[in-house]
């Protein structure tokens, strides 16, 4: 018994902190998996248990913008269904010209999502501000770019 | 009636063995003919009407190619969903994408690899009687190397990728993906833990760990496996998000489960409700001897010469591990032998079970058998205790198979079951080569060249060959055998060790 001790013990201690590492540390057992904060400086990703969610309403970029193109008015566009979720963006227009334009809903439901968003949203919010009308779609995040571009047409078609 | 307390008397082969008796006031006699011959007159007339030979087990007709199919299929689909899910697109887009997409294809191989592997030391009866229990450790061990290589490659990738879209490092990457992301520390356990299986499994260190001890360790894969699961569903673009692949996924993870469970446990519940005890315990040779087991549990088994059972002795300190072991005699209804070496001090204590032992047996595992001959001329070669399947194939073979045994032994007090051998071998026309001494000298006289083959066994190309016995010893013959003009598909052998 004492030999069977001695060679379970290795794997018994392995297995065990495999465990409790897991039990305590893991955010989707210990119960700190709430959808603030994440993705650090971008601020912008949802957490990843949630499938199929969509992004949150982006209100620190608003704030932001409101600084910006000053006596603008806000006008958010119709949502874009993209294969991977819904896709929305908001307009700041001035004087009959879109002066600045940045996403508030996008997919983010899955992990590949969030990292591809993470990149290709502040890109093409760049991009649409310089350019309304005509930009580039980001590579590698095709669906996003196109449901992007729908949701601005529809806030260039109400104008 | 108690199979408990049997009176063994050992017919015998040997004179020496039959002098041997080992007595208990009981209910039943058992005359073990575990080492008895039943095709040979000399054997007719001491044997009961009730001892016949245990039943060969059926042919598997499991297909390579239909299990290839299988295999590609899954392969196929899950790549499908992944190139669907724009995987491959991203693969070639360049930058972050490039990086995320290499990942999760890592991913996915190792994921597939892992399940593969598991399926494979399940050791289902399909696949166990068609290649063998060996052949699938082998697979096991490639199928393992290529997880922990997968897994860091998905590791390394994935990370990168996701601290570079968050606008940081691999490091800012990791430390997010492991406070924010869900499952994501039971994945990194679980990839660490793969990692130390792997480490321990590698030649060089393995030999270094006892049996067991390395055995319990390998025990914490299916953990793992397990750990690794969430963070698929959860983080894999493929999973969460289309149903289809959502089940398609866990489908191959539950199929696998059920594989591990049905295999492993039945052969547990098996080999657990068969009454078997030790009869015996007899001295064959130098640091050999034999282990007799015999019971109720045995009537219905199937087993070959040739092949080998887990073998447990129901003791206070022996329980816990299982020893492989071939029958080294045609086993029959009044019993199993099994022969020995004292190599360790496992294996020595085996050697000192009291008998009325509870053992339990199982298997039989091993494609080592005479079947693979298929009725055609064979030569039998053993090193060591190899002798023991070798000696239990002979058992099995027919006089038109004129078997030649050589029997590579260092010392001829090393020799078990030496009668044995030189009767069976003359009742088949057959021959026994025993080739006593040191290495040195055979190293400069190759018994094993080409050319001494041919000589020896003018008919050699023709033959199928068996071999069992140290890994030099085995690689001699392979080498010599092939040269000689055996086809590889007629060369057989069994490993006993790593
Ligand atoms: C298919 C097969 C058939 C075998 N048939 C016979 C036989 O008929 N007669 C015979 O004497 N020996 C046979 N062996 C070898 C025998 O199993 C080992 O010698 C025995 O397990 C040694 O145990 P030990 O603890 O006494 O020795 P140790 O000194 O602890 O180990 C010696 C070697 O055996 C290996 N080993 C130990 N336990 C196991 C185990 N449970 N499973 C696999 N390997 C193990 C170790 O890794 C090591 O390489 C066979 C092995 C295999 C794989």
């Amino acid at each position: 018994m004492a030999g069977l001790a001695r060679r379970l013990a290795p794997a018994a201690a392995l297995g065990g902190l495999a465990v409790v590492i897991v039990g305590v540390a893991d955010p989707a057992l210990a119960g700190h998996s709430t959808p603030t904060a994440t993705g650090g400086t971008s601020a912008t990703t949802s957490t990843g248990t949630a499938p199929a969610a969509s992004g949150p309403v982006d209100t620190s970029t608003q704030a932001q913008t409101a600084t910006t193109c000053a006596d603008g008015q806000q006008i958010t566009g119709g949502t874009a269904s993209t294969r991977w979720g819904p896709v929305q963006v908001s307009a700041t227009v001035a004087g009959g010209q879109v002066c600045e334009v940045h996403a508030v809903v996008w997919p983010s439901g899955d992990g590949q999502s969030q990292m591809i968003n993470a990149y290709a949203i502040p890109q093409l919010d760049a991009m649409a501000t310089q350019s309304p009308t005509q930009f580039d779609y980001v590579s590698g995040a095709t669906y996003t770019s196109q449901g992007y571009h729908d949701s601005l047409q529809s806030i260039l078609d109400s104008m | 009636m108690s199979w408990r307390c049997v009176r063994v008397a050992l017919g015998g082969a040997s004179p020496a063995l039959s002098a041997r008796e080992v007595r208990h006031s009981c209910d039943v006699t058992i005359t073990d003919t575990s080492r008895s011959d039943l095709q040979e007159p000399w054997r007719q007339e001491p044997m009961r009407p009730a001892v016949r030979r245990l039943a060969r087990p059926r042919h598997a007709r499991t297909r390579t190619g239909d299990l290839l199919a299988v295999a590609g299929f899954i392969v196929a689909v899950t790549l499908g969903i992944w190139v669907q899910h724009g995987g491959l697109s991203g693969l070639l887009a360049g930058g972050i994408s490039t990086l995320s997409g290499l990942g999760q294809l890592f991913g996915l191989i190792a994921a597939l690899a892992a399940l593969g592997g598991l399926v494979l030391t399940s050791r289902p009866r399909f696949l166990e009687r068609r290649y063998g229990q060996d052949s699938l450790l082998a697979a096991h061990r490639w199928f393992g190397i290529t997880t922990v290589l997968a897994l860091f490659v998905h590791a390394v990738a994935d990370t990168w990728a996701w601290g570079a879209a968050t606008g940081g490092t691999i490091v800012t990457g990791l430390f997010d993906l492991l406070a924010n992301q869900a499952w994501m520390v039971a994945a990194t356990v679980g990839t660490v833990l793969m990692f130390v299986i792997g480490l321990s499994s590698w030649r060089r260190l393995r030999q270094r760990i006892p049996y067991e001890t390395w055995y319990f360790v390998h025990l914490t894969g299916y953990l793992a496996v397990l750990l690794g699961f969430g963070h698929q569903l959860t983080l894999g673009a493929d999973f969460a998000t289309d149903t289809f692949a959502f089940w398609w996924w866990s489908g191959l993870f539950v199929a696998a489960a059920v594989f591990v469970v049905y295999s492993r446990v039945g052969d547990l519940l098996r080999s657990l409700t068969r009454r078997i005890y030790v009869t015996a315990v007899s001295r064959e040779a130098n640091g050999i001897g034999s282990l007799h087991v015999s019971g109720p549990g045995l009537r219905r088994m199937r087993v070959a010469g040739g092949q080998f059972f887990n073998v447990r002795l129901m003791t206070r300190d022996l329980w816990w591990q299982a020893h492989p072991f071939s029958v080294s005699a045609a086993p029959t209804t009044s019993g199993i032998r099994f022969t020995i070496k004292e190599l360790g001090e496992d294996s020595t204590s085996i050697l000192h079970a009291r008998p009325g032992t509870r053992v339990i047996l199982e298997g039989p595992y091993g494609v080592f058998t005479a079947e693979k001959a298929a009725g055609a001329p064979v030569v039998l070669v053993a090193g060591g205790v190899g002798i023991s399947p070798i000696r239990a194939l002979l058992e099995d073979c027919t006089p038109q198979q004129r078997p030649v045994v050589i029997v590579r032994v260092r010392d001829e007090d090393d020799l078990a079951h030496r009668l044995e051998l030189e009767r069976m071998v003359e009742a088949r026309n057959g021959v026994l080569h025993v080739l006593a001494g040191r290495r040195e000298w055979f190293t400069r006289n190759d018994p094993f060249s080409p050319d001494v083959l041919r000589a020896a066994i003018p008919d050699i190309a023709s033959r199928h060959v068996f071999v069992c016995g140290p890994a030099s010893l085995e690689s001699a013959v392979m080498t010599g055998m092939r040269k000689a003009g055996v086809p590889t598909s007629n060369i057989h052998h069994e490993r006993f060790g790593v």
